[in-house]
């Protein structure tokens, strides 16, 4: 039997470029690279003695789908160096702007990327001619979640109240009763949507992995937490370097990762986020997984879209409980005057597809002398590499041909949801 | 017949392209007039010619300095999509300092470039911004399919941001690019309490020794991003 190459070029429908290569012969699929192609951001290095205040502006432009948690990771990140606190006001806001983006991300990857496949359409405009009311209800509730974005960041893409010390317009109480509209809507209009989606199902797989999130007492944790492996280990959030290591493929430009203790790659997104946490999802949420008979924790990569409509649910409902919080207050002050002062600040997240770091070391003029960030899809490469040959392997062993590999694989790939602008990021120096 | 449009991203972070479809209800009423023939974001593909074609991102290496030109035979209008393609995006791309860098890269090699897309080809319309700003998006469709002639702002930051009746930002200590950066984001930033970092560009009458003896005057740090406006300039001077 002959080696064999099939090469996926240019995914489409996914957030950057990138290609899929399958190395093997008519039995077995040897080998899958993931080979990322966007042009590199060597960002660490551009922002290198830029000033602290410049920092989130830059960072946020890495991704134009996950700005949101970019910038504000890279906001918390300088804050920590500096010993900044922010009011609980700014930090609730700032969590209601981080949900909108979520939402605002899983509903762009959702309905219209993964939507068109399990329609068998090729895109969302498709689907309009035949789904015309279901199509309206999806751009509808995403412009609401947006605007949850544009109330509290002042813009929908790269919010640009968003800055080191909290919140830069003022949030009044007409604001809250907006955001408060907003959801309202929002909920309404979602709702028939993810069924849609949900009674559609997903293709049967199940693959032991393992999974990434942060982790705390109480909620599902979004902007701080410690770091759990698979619920087995837990670390804390400063300690990652020591969790992770860098691997450079020479096929492409988004590094990737493995775990250190174990050797092996890992998965983080929605589906490590609920299967690290399904204990604490919120009723609506809950009530529609149970529905729908969908069990936690779940192997089954396909089911990270599941896991992403959950979160929707559940996002809703907390940003529901942050606004009661907020309108008990009498004042909503949201920015605090940073002091500059030399410090290195690290701050771990959770980004639309999985656990998000940047770290950041400043000098006593506030400039930044080094630098160091993580993204969600450089640390899911590896794993997608893995699991596309497992899969495919699957589909060869029930007699699939080439072109359904193609395709399934295909529909795997987007079920990681990539974001490859984010991960592209080499450049000598961080190596 | 409708338009013919094809939405292309080179190196970005398709924020612009975000923002398109965050037009959501108005871009499904767009399409009435319209077609998108080609977009990866949507999924969309076809080998036709194009009527107008929205390029997003900077050329970074030889692949898009190719993909570039094919996108200028199969289309009438080109359009330069956010900062990105109009500048190189300076942000991330155009920082003059990285240039002396030395590289390893993989897929790129060891040359690293971030050029604007009119390096290559012809650009007929710039939308400035980043991200771009959607509304302005709208305004050139409609004036395309009018035939009617799009021109750029020739007001600056400032003019918008007075609308609002905000407290000035450079009276208050903070480095705002507002008084020589082209109007058209409805000062969404300024607006916001956030400074001005000129992601749209100088407008024509920019007085920019103006501006910066106005931060000595009152102690502000002369930004490092307002130079880099100053180099875009210089070499779309030399360029001409």
């Amino acid at each position: 039997m002959s080696e064999k190459k099939v090469v996926l070029e240019e995914i489409v429908r996914i957030e950057g470029h990138l290609n899929v290569t399958l190395y093997g012969d008519e039995t077995e699929i040897r080998k899958v690279t993931a080979e990322a192609l966007e042009g590199t951001r060597i960002l660490e290095r551009v922002i290198l003695g830029k000033s602290y205040m410049e920092i989130p502006d830059i960072a946020s432009r890495m991704c134009g789908v996950c700005n949101v948690i970019h910038k504000l990771t890279a906001t918390q990140a300088i804050e920590n160096a500096l010993g900044l606190e922010i009011t609980q006001e700014a930090w609730s806001l700032r969590k209601l702007m981080v949900i909108g983006g979520h939402i605002q991300s899983h509903m762009l990857h959702l309905f219209y990327f993964v939507l068109p496949d399990l329609m068998g359409k090729p895109s969302l405009l498709h689907i309009a001619d035949t789904h015309g009311e279901l199509v309206k209800k999806i751009v509808k509730a995403k412009k609401h979640a947006n605007r949850i974005i544009e109330i509290t960041g002042g813009s929908r893409v790269h919010p640009v109240a968003l800055v080191p010390g909290g919140i830069s317009k003022p949030i009044t109480k007409r604001d809250l009763e907006n955001l408060r509209y907003e959801l309202h809507e929002l909920k309404k209009t979602i709702e028939e949507p993810i069924r849609f989606l949900l009674e559609i199902g997903n293709p049967e797989f199940e693959n032991e992995n393992i999974y990434v999130a942060l982790t705390n007492q109480d909620t599902i944790p979004l902007l701080q937490g410690n770091i759990s492996i698979s619920n087995n280990s837990v670390y804390q959030a400063e300690k990652y370097s020591k969790i992770f290591t860098k691997i450079r493929e020479n096929y492409s430009t988004a590094p990737h990762f493995k775990l250190s203790a174990k050797n092996v790659s890992y998965m983080v997104g929605a589906l490590a986020r609920i299967n690290i946490n399904y204990t604490k999802l919120l009723p609506a949420a809950k009530t529609i997984s149970t529905e729908y008979n969908i069990k936690w924790p779940n192997n089954n990569p396909f089911t990270n879209n599941t896991a992403q409509a959950l979160e929707i649910l559940h996002y809703i409902e907390e940003s529901e409980h942050i606004i009661d919080d907020l309108e008990e207050k009498k004042l909503i002050r949201t920015w605090t005057r940073p002091k500059i002062q030399a410090g290195d600040g690290v701050a771990v997240t959770e980004a639309p597809r999985g656990l998000l770091i940047h770290h950041y070391r400043l000098n006593s003029e506030g400039k930044v002398v080094w630098a160091n960030i993580i993204t969600p899809t450089a640390q899911n490469l590896k794993n997608v590499e893995e699991t596309c040959r497992n899969y495919g392997n699957k589909l060869l062993s029930e007699g699939a041909n080439i072109e359904l590999i193609e395709k399934e694989i295909e529909k795997l790939v987007r079920a990681y949801d990539p974001c490859i602008s984010c991960s592209a990021r080499f450049y000598k120096e961080t190596d | 017949m409708k338009a013919k449009v094809g939405l292309f991203c080179l190196s970005s972070c398709e924020g612009c392209m975000v923002e398109i479809l965050n037009l959501e209800d108005r871009l499904l009423d767009l399409l009435e007039y319209i077609d998108i023939v080609e977009s990866r974001i949507l999924g969309v593909h076809s080998e036709e010619e194009i009527d107008i074609a929205f390029v997003e991102g900077c050329v970074m290496h030889e692949e898009e300095e190719k993909k570039i030109q094919e996108i200028r035979e199969r289309s009438k209008i080109v359009v330069a999509l956010g900062d990105c393609a109009c500048s190189g995006g300076k942000f991330l791309f155009k920082d003059f300092t990285f240039r002396e860098i030395e590289i390893d890269l993989p897929v790129t090699g060891n040359k690293l470039r971030a050029d604007p897309i009119d390096k290559y080809v012809k650009v007929d319309y710039y939308l400035r911004g980043c991200p771009v700003s959607n509304e302005e998006f709208v305004e050139l469709v409609k004036d395309l399919l009018l035939q009617k002639i799009f021109r750029e702002k020739t007001y600056s930051v400032c003019s918008e941001c007075i609308l609002f009746e905000k407290d000035c930002l450079i009276d208050k200590g903070y480095p705002c690019l507002g008084p020589i950066t082209m109007g058209g984001c409805k000062a969404v930033c300024p607006a916001n309490g956030k400074y001005c970092y000129g992601c749209r560009g100088l407008y024509e009458d920019a007085n920019i020794d103006g501006l910066i003896r106005i931060f000595k005057e009152k102690g502000i740090e002369v930004p490092t991003y307002l130079f880099d406006l100053l180099k875009i300039r210089k070499e779309v001077r030399q360029h001409e």
